[in-house]
């Protein structure tokens, strides 16, 4: 009660000062006037009365002062007061205030960037209602999701998704672009609770009937890209895959799906999945997990009580799905499934499993970088500091409390920090939207809620808040403490000892974190040549791969086999081409198989069932083409066709696996049960399909042209040609695609990469950690440097004299550089010294981020010892010389 | 001789309830209350102007004490202070509180061995 009329009464008093302060000189003066009559009454003359009530009253202005800090409004003046002269003071010394703002900008702008993206990527909750409730829940087969919804009542609503493909649509008609399209249940948009922006979302009705629901909801920035925002865009017709689908509703603004990081364009539903979707109609398939369910779990049902239910749901199911004849593999499989949910609050992300680690140790990093630009701040100011002595010891004679005196300094260094937080604002945009393009996978700006919003700006405020502090409270501390008759008597600054040791002592501070964060680049930049000199088993080199999916254009079987040999031909035809061959995955392309049917003939199933392969099905001359060396035997040709006699390609491994070191040409593999035997005509290299740090596994190649008679059931979802040029591919991508058209006009080429820069896409986190570090490394050591610099610059300047008289007495010019480089190398050693162990102990959380050597890696450790000692005497050295370049004549005559 | 009787010297917060016993005896301008607290505590408590209306403030906003301006006998116009029902009521408490803590005080200071056992 009394609090709250506090507020009120102080707020009141704060704008309508004037009339508050008229009505206290009224009332001063009654004061005056009762005392002066008081004082005649009582028999004084009326100038002995004037003055013994003049005495009785004190002075008006303290009188004043006091009554106006009696409310807390008074602070708010003060603070005004110290801001104002914060501003002053630093308008006085422009270079400093460049420089600290500069540094703070830069040091909170990059803590922000990093921060925003970890709070975007790992910490925010999907932008839906209360998203604390929902669920991933394991069962990926889309008969289980439809049991899940009939069988159990653990779910207050539960939805599937098949995650993001890419499939070709066109907005207007002939322009068929790749577009990023999630095929989801009808339930999708209720169990998130997102309602549409314009239109309608999907309803439960959309799940019933496969093919009959040709309708879409498209994204709001896909709705803004495409459509221009138009309002009226409910009805319009889009073609996905040549299917035309009517657009039926707009999702709100941010809203970008389950998964963060990839954000779909459109939502289908799953129902439509066999008409729009090339390769094998998943619906159709029912033992094939794909989906990803979500939940929003009924109300008191308990997470332990849900698992036995689900799981008994979940097997019963698929023994339904498989039937009684099933293989020990798949039995095995469905017997040991527990399924179970966990929080999916923070939606799905493979952006996380990816960077979660990346990220938190930049942010450890970034901080350090923080770190050292506070102590260089701080060193800064304490340089101030000793050069405000006077005004400031004259003030403290004057009387101004020492309380007020480190408060209004520390105002100064809040000013400071507010002025480098606003400009840390926009470094932290730029930083931001420079490191989302560059991790995200084809040079776009990711998709990740990460807005400019209150959260971000609470995040500056905090971090410049503590900067301030940081870097503000010792020296502040500092000035307010020394002696200040010593110091009006004598023209040295008595501050100088204090002010050195704590100098000293962040100087130190910072070569040792410099050294740590030198240490992390080196050994990300070891990490990065190590993964590049990993021998990927092909080669990536003049290779193009090119997306050209003829399914998609509804090529299939024997048009399709015509299709690939006139493509292939005329591609070839193409100068500078020596090869061209195709895949349904191929190298680089970050798509795979896997089976463990393909076994030799006659051979038993082990404990634990058959060996698994990875397998593709390829053109010929995929091998020459792609790079895949030979061990034996021959690449595949035009010939192997269905009516000539099967045949298979293994790589090394397999070959181990399987024949244990005998020679496996001309022995002959099965496929499950009752296949054709194919006959064994190559043994290649194993290759690290999907980049550097994939695992080399055990992979067999299928002929395409003889798919039909191997694998009749083996429908390709899509092919991508692989190009092998025979000089540096430089805007190959015009003459590819007139090329391609011309065979068939609704070819397209979807996407066209070259291999050097594919491989290098799978180092894009080592990479993005790499540039980062560095970029910290250099700053954090070029402020360490700067502290350097400023320390040795500030003691040459103070013994100038004593340096006169030295070199006046006989000193040469070496040893005056020797003297003060000695001081560097004593701080430079310290630091290296402590950097050593903090180091070591630090590098291993880079542990399992690292490729090729130890964390703990000597060498690197040395390496960054030596850059850092190096810098730092160069920037002793500068001020050094400056020294034994002292005139004593003039040093002792000035001194 | 009284011992130097300065403001500052008073129990912290015993002024606000000085005020408010002189106030609640009846309304007052500023220089009538501290004349007032010097005529009852026969010259013990001098109150200075620096304190006396920073606490008027102080009370005024708490809403334990209200101004209103008002001709003098002097027939001069100043700020007269009475207090408010809630002013009378924190008063009582007030008293009762000081009273005990005073009577606990002198008890302490007054006693002997003898007493404790």
């Amino acid at each position: 009660m009394i609090a709250s009329r506090r507020v009120a009464a102080g707020l009141a008093a704060l704008f309508r000062r004037a009339r508050g302060e008229r009505e206290l000189d009224a009332e001063l003066g009654a004061f005056l006037q009762e005392a002066i009559d008081d004082n005649m009454r009582a028999g004084m003359s009326r100038e002995a009365a004037v003055r013994a009530a003049r005495l009785r009253l004190g002075s008006t202005a303290a009188v004043k002062e006091n009554v106006r800090d009696a409310g807390w409004e008074s602070l708010v003046d003060a603070a005004w007061l110290d801001v104002r002269y914060a501003l002053r003071s630093l308008r006085k010394s422009p270079g400093f205030a460049a420089a600290a703002t500069l540094t703070l900008a830069l040091g909170i702008g990059a803590t922000t960037a990093i921060f925003s993206l970890l709070d975007a990527v790992l910490l925010r909750s999907l932008p839906v209602e209360n998203p604390e409730e929902l669920v991933l829940v394991g069962g990926p087969q889309y008969p289980v999701f439809k049991a899940y919804k009939q069988r159990t009542h653990i779910f207050a609503d539960l939805l599937a998704t098949s995650g993001v493909t890419p499939l070709d649509v066109e907005v207007q008609s002939g322009v068929r672009e790749r577009t990023a399209v999630s095929l989801v249940s009808g339930s999708y948009f209720s169990t998130l609770g997102v309602r549409a922006s314009i239109g309608r979302v999907f309803t439960a009705s959309e799940d019933v009937a496969a093919g009959q629901h040709p309708i879409a909801v498209v994204s709001d920035a896909y709705w803004r890209r495409e459509f221009g925002g138009d309002p009226f865009v409910v009805n319009r017709i889009v073609r996905v895959s040549g299917t035309p689908i009517t657009i039926v509703g707009v999702a709100p603004r941010g809203f970008f799906g389950e998964h963060v990081g990839r954000a779909p364009d459109l939502w289908i539903p799953l129902t439509m999945w066999g008409h729009i979707v090339p390769g094998r109609n998943l619906l159709e398939s029912p033992g094939t997990g794909w989906l990803r369910l979500i939940g929003r779990v009924q109300p008191g049902v308990p997470t332990s009580g849900a698992q036995p239910e689900l799981t008994q749901v979940f097997r019963r199911t698929l023994e339904e799905i498989f039937g009684p004849n099933v293989s020990a593999d798949t039995r095995r499989d469905i017997a040991g499934a527990a399924i179970g949910f966990e929080p999916a609050a923070r939606g799905v992300s493979a952006l996380r499993a990816q960077f979660a680690r990346p990220l938190q140790l930049l942010m450890g990093a970034v901080v350090l970088v923080l770190l050292i630009a506070c102590a260089n701040i701080a060193n800064l100011l304490l340089a101030r500091a000793a050069a405000r002595r006077r005004e400031i010891d004259v003030r403290l004679a004057l009387g101004i409390g020492r309380a007020r005196l480190v408060r209004q300094l520390l105002t100064e260094s809040l000013v400071l920090a507010a002025i480098g937080g606003t400009f840390g604002i926009a470094v932290a945009f730029a930083g931001r939207d420079a490191l989302l393009r560059f991790i995200s996978e084809d040079g776009s700006r990711l998709a990740v809620a990460a807005p400019a919003d209150a959260r971000l700006f609470a995040f500056v405020a905090i971090v410049s808040l503590a900067t301030a502090i940081l870097f503000g409270l010792a020296p502040a501390w500092q000035s307010a403490r020394t002696r200040i008759a010593g110091s009006l008597a004598s023209r040295h600054e008595s501050g100088a000892p204090h002010r050195h040791r704590l100098s000293s002592l962040l100087v130190v501070a910072q070569v040792a974190i410099s050294l740590v964060l030198l240490m992390g680049a080196g050994l990300f930049l070891r990490t990065i040549a190590n993964l590049r000199d990993v021998d990927l088993g092909f080669d990536p080199e003049r290779l193009l791969i090119v997306d050209v999916n003829p399914q998609a254009a509804g090529y299939q079987g024997e048009r399709a086999i015509a299709l690939h040999r006139k493509l292939i031909e005329r591609i070839a035809s193409l100068p500078n081409v020596s090869s061209v061959s195709f895949a349904e995955n191929g190298v680089l392309s970050g798509r795979d198989s896997s089976t463990n049917l393909m076994r030799p003939v006659g051979f038993l199933e082990g404990k634990d069932g058959f060996p698994r392969s990875q397998w593709d099905v390829v053109g010929p001359r995929y091998f020459s083409t792609s790079g895949v060396a030979l061990v034996s035997g021959r690449d595949f040709t035009e010939d192997d066709v269905a009516g000539s006699a099967p045949v298979v390609a293994i790589d090394e491994r397999m070959s181990r696996v399987f024949f244990q070191g005998a020679d496996p040409i001309g022995r002959h593999l099965v496929w499950g049960v009752g296949g054709p035997e194919l006959e064994i005509v190559a043994v290649v290299r194993d290759v690290k399909q999907s980049g550097p740090k994939t695992e080399a596994q055990s992979r067999f190649y299928l002929p395409y042209y003889q798919l039909t008679r191997v694998r009749p059931s083996w429908v390709l979802a899509s092919t991508l040609f692989f190009v092998r040029t025979a000089a540096r591919p430089v805007a190959f991508a015009p003459e590819l695609r007139r090329v391609i058209q011309s065979e068939d006009p609704r070819l397209s080429i979807a996407r066209l990469e070259i291999g050097p820069e594919l491989v290098s896409r799978t180092l894009v986190q080592e990479r993005m950690v790499a540039v980062l570090l560095v970029t910290f490394g250099a700053l954090a050591a070029g402020l360490a440097c700067l502290g350097l610099y400023g320390l040795i610059a500030y003691d040459v300047a103070r013994r100038t004299n004593e340096i006169g008289i030295r070199m006046a007495l006989g000193a040469r010019p070496g040893q005056v550089r020797a003297l003060m480089l000695r001081r560097a190398l004593v701080w430079i050693s310290a630091g290296v010294g402590a950097g050593v162990p903090l180091a070591l102990s630090t590098s291993r959380v880079a542990q399992n981020l690292l490729f090729g050597l130890s964390p703990t890696d000597t060498a690197t450790l040395v390496v960054a010892a030596i850059v850092i000692s190096a810098m730092g005497l160069i920037a002793a050295y500068i001020p050094a010389r400056r020294a034994s370049r002292v005139d004593p004549l003039i040093a002792l005559r000035v001194g | 001789m009284p011992p130097d009787p300065k403001p500052s010297s008073l129990v912290q917060g015993t002024l606000h309830m000085l005020i408010l016993k002189t106030l609640a005896l009846e309304p007052l301008h500023g220089y009538g209350i501290g004349v007032r607290l010097e005529q009852i505590s026969k010259g013990v408590f001098q109150v200075n102007a620096g304190s006396l209306f920073p606490a008027l403030r102080r009370l005024e906003r708490d809403g334990l004490i209200v101004g209103e301006w008002r001709v003098t006998e002097n027939n001069r116009r100043a700020k007269y202070y009475a207090a408010t029902a809630q002013g009378r009521a924190t008063l009582k408490r007030e008293t009762r509180d000081w009273e005990a803590q005073a009577g606990a005080i002198a008890r302490i200071l007054r006693a002997s061995l003898g007493e404790l056992s």
